[in-house]
């Protein structure tokens, strides 16, 4: 390697990377241009540092995977899910005290309808005794003395 | 996304906090979502640095275990470099506690061998020689070139946002990356002359 080729040699990484000053790069295009053997070397850097960008991705083990779940804080929740728990609990004590207070009355929150059965023919039957040949009845004279 | 929010330009021996950098801050994430959306990374990342399943693992438990501890300390800012600073710095704590990483050279007719047995095109078997060949290089750097290759060249950082990780000058910086992968290089030409001398 001549003197020169030593000098600008270290600046090749950060040449490929587009790092260097703009004074550094006008030397080491200016080399490259007339230098064969730094072309080469520059070329199998390059190569390599595609194969290293190329390295395949790994996949988390399984065992670090539980490790990792087991580390987590236990009060650790997303966001969303800590606002739905606690609007779950406001709820819950809601219904509690309401329902508690219902029991504690004695009432039942919704009771059922009564049917009141009306007889209405024994009523008909009735005021058509007690009215007939009279004018028309008022209730004070169909109970009066 | 990394190049997107930028990362701070110096930072300390501190990786407690991720500090107000970039112009889209990336919010705290949940434990959960630590897990499911940088599990991959931090364990990639660990994986290249200490070379070795075993040791990956380990390192990347240790990275697991202080993001949750300090989760509710870290300033919405860049989430990556935040990770990138933890890993860095327990990777070194790791180093320096174990003095040396479980790194022992595969014999000469080991390392020209695919990791896989199983039968496959000629390409195939070739890329995975090469794999090999590039696990084993880098396992071979020292522990610097090793970080400064795999955050540049692996998790394509630049070189300002390397220096903001690490807290080198750009000098050093530039001068790690280049040396790293020239011995990749130098590695790799000699595994290739050894695979066409077994032939």
């Amino acid at each position: 390697m001549r003197e020169e080729c030593a000098d600008l040699e270290h600046l090749q990484s950060a040449w490929l990377d587009e790092q260097l000053s703009a004074p550094d790069r006008v030397r080491v295009a200016a080399h490259l241009d007339g230098c064969a053997g730094c072309q080469d070397r520059l070329e199998s850097l390059a190569r390599t540092r595609s194969l290293l960008r190329s390295m395949p991705v790994r996949q988390i083990p399984v065992s670090l995977l539980s490790r990792v779940q087991a580390l987590m804080p236990v009060t650790e929740q997303r966001p969303h899910v800590r606002l739905a728990r606690r609007v779950a609990a406001v709820c819950a004590v809601f219904v509690g005290l309401v329902g508690g207070a219902a029991f504690g009355l004695g009432g039942q929150p919704h009771p059922a309808p009564q049917v009141v059965r009306v007889p209405v023919d024994v009523y008909a039957v009735d005021h058509l005794v007690r009215t007939v040949g009279q004018p028309l009845s008022t209730p004070v004279l169909v109970n009066g003395p | 996304m990394l190049a997107r929010v930028g990362f701070q330009p110096s930072i300390g021996a501190d990786d407690s906090t991720g500090g107000p950098v970039g112009d889209v801050p990336d919010p705290t994430p949940s434990g959960e979502e630590v897990a499911s959306r940088y599990g991959r990374k931090i364990y990639n990342l660990a994986y290249r640095l200490s070379g070795n399943p075993e040791d990956a693992a380990d390192l990347a438990q240790d990275v697991f275990v202080r993001v949750y501890r300090n989760l509710d300390r870290y300033q919405p800012g860049t989430f990556d470099g935040w990770l990138y600073r933890i890993t860095k710095n327990l990777f070194l704590d790791q180093v320096r506690r174990r003095r040396r990483f479980r790194m022992e050279p595969l014999r000469s007719d080991e390392w020209a061998q695919p990791p896989s047995t199983e039968p496959g095109p000629a390409d195939l078997v070739e890329r995975r020689t090469l794999e090999a060949s590039l696990e084993e290089g880098l396992r071979r750097l020292s522990d610097d070139f090793r970080l400064a290759v795999v955050l540049c060249d692996l998790e394509g950082l630049t070189y300002e946002e390397i220096a903001g990780v690490t807290g080198w000058p750009m000098g050093t910086v530039r001068s790690r990356i280049h040396r790293g992968r020239k011995q990749l290089r130098e590695h790799l030409e000699r595994a290739h002359e050894a695979e066409q001398a077994r032939r």
